[in-house]
């Protein structure tokens, strides 16, 4: 027979060992979930910087869009508007040979002051912002158009909805974006673009009948980089569609933003 | 003898470490009632500790020999072990910060008060040893408690500076000196020099080390806590 006291002697011992193993358990548990909760919080710290880094670059290139195009109306739109008026005067007493001439040169004197004031409006964001998206598109369009570059069509259906302006700009630079690509490689010559205003989304679709290129062997440096991390921004869907010989569409799908989303836009600005 | 008397010295550096630094900081009543339950320790350990060795040696108190039964005054440490064990239940589990867990363990607390009290009443050992059943139900409930407090730290903030609040230290203290003191106590029957003289000095040593590091904890906990700017 054992006595009492090695009957609680062995017990408590027996309870001890268990009570630590228990312990030992949900702390090891307990460090594994706070760990993963600490790294899950740091990657979300990693992609939130990252997203105020991209956010601050664009707020940077529009701040430098704005100056340039200040300049450009400021101060070359000035120069112009001098010369057109110093022809205007040296037209007065001139020979009817020479003034045909003369005219010539003010005509385009004159027109290179309206593209340039044209050119500045598409720059600056407060224009954009003031005369919205679709006016803004009209004058870039007209202006390819007045340049010879390209025959555009251009269509908008459904109800306006308004935007965002933040996102309004961005939207605005995404499609200026896919224009000068267009310009620049595609050899196109013509150019559509609808707007569709839906009850939830605002799509945009834009086709040119140039070139095209192959999906493999687009550089990462073309743009489409670059747009497609500003529709992420705006949670826009940008889904694209070329081949060589065909042509580039776009397709820009934006959700009109949700409250909980404009409290995240909120935090990141 | 010489352990009783380093043990009681310690002790005495832990009051009045634990003094200083309730005059410092006197809007902590947790660390107050703990400095409380300290000086009642040493009056406990200081009148009644000594009270047989005093009868022993003076005569005049002869008389009160019978209620301390010769060398044996077990039952006061009986009755200070359960007060000591309410107290540093209630004291961690007023620091438990979820509302439900605090009750629980409020009641468990009153639940282990009764229990201890019905063990004292009903066990023959009342008189010649220390009631071990307490002692082992007692120590566990106070490691669970201990245990959960610390998890609690773990995953608030103030595991950043845990050096710097003082149920740390009482809770290390507590749960180390009552873990390994309480088989200890399972046996204190044999606590004779005439029934096991081994096991006597195994006792005395082993008890008077748990002391010594406890209440050197208490000593390290509130000077390091008597750095800190705010109250916990």
């Amino acid at each position: 027979m054992l006595e009492k006291e090695q009957i609680l002697l062995i017990v408590y011992f027996t309870v001890i060992i268990l009570f630590f193993i228990i312990f030992g358990i949900v702390f090891f548990i307990a460090f594994q979930k706070r760990k993963n909760k600490l790294l899950l919080k740091s990657f979300k710290d990693q992609q939130r910087f990252e997203d105020a880094l991209f956010k601050s670059k664009i707020e940077i290139q529009e701040q430098t869009l704005k100056n340039v195009s200040w300049e450009l109306h400021d101060n070359i739109g000035q120069l112009l508007s001098t010369a057109v008026m110093q022809i205007n005067m040296l037209n007065t007493n001139l020979d009817p040979e020479l003034a045909n001439s003369i005219q010539d040169v003010r005509s385009l004197v004159g027109d290179s002051l309206q593209e340039i004031r044209n050119l500045s409006k598409t720059l600056n964001n407060e224009v954009i912002q003031n005369i919205g998206l679709k006016e803004s598109i009209q004058v870039e369009l007209t202006r390819f158009e007045k340049l010879n570059f390209l025959k555009t069509k251009f269509s908008v259906t459904g109800d306006k909805t308004d935007l965002h302006p933040k996102d309004e700009i961005i939207v605005y630079r995404i499609i200026q974006e896919f224009f000068s690509n267009t310009i620049k490689y595609s050899q196109a010559s013509s150019l559509e673009i609808k707007i569709e205003y839906q009850i939830k989304n605002l799509i945009i679709s834009i086709k040119d009948d140039g070139i095209g290129f192959s999906k493999k062997n687009a550089k990462a440096g073309s743009g489409l980089l670059n747009m497609a991390s500003r529709s992420d921004l705006i949670n826009a869907k940008f889904e694209y569609e070329t081949a060589p010989g065909e042509g580039v569409s776009l397709r820009l799908t934006y959700p009109f933003k949700s409250n909980n989303e404009d409290i995240k836009n909120n935090e990141l600005g | 003898m010489f352990f009783q008397i380093v043990i009681n010295i310690f002790e005495i550096i832990a009051l009045v470490s634990g003094t200083m630094y309730v005059m410092k900081f006197k809007d902590e009543v947790l660390s107050r009632y703990f400095v409380y339950f300290l000086l009642f320790t040493v009056f406990v350990e200081i009148v009644f500790g000594w009270m047989p060795t005093a009868i022993y040696y003076l005569d005049s108190l002869k008389g009160l020999e019978h209620y301390f039964l010769l060398n044996n005054n077990n039952w006061i440490y009986n009755i200070y072990d359960t007060i000591s064990f309410v107290f540093f239940l209630f004291l961690f589990t007023s620091l438990f910060n979820s509302k439900k867990v605090r009750k629980i363990g409020f009641l468990f607390t009153i639940l282990f008060l009764m229990f201890s009290i019905f063990n004292l009443v009903t066990s023959s050992e009342f008189f010649n040893a220390i009631v071990s059943l307490n002692f082992i139900v007692g120590s566990l409930l106070l490691l669970l408690y201990v245990i959960y407090f610390f998890f609690q730290m773990l995953f608030g903030d103030q595991i950043l500076d845990f050096y710097k609040t003082l149920p740390f230290y009482i809770g290390i203290g507590v749960v180390i000196y009552h873990l390994s003191s309480t088989p200890i106590f399972i046996y204190s029957k044999y606590f004779s020099e005439t029934k096991s003289p081994d096991f006597t000095k195994v006792y005395e040593i082993i008890i008077t080390t748990a002391n010594i590091f406890v209440y050197t904890c208490y000593t390290l906990g509130f000077i390091l806590c008597s750095r800190k700017n705010k109250s916990y």
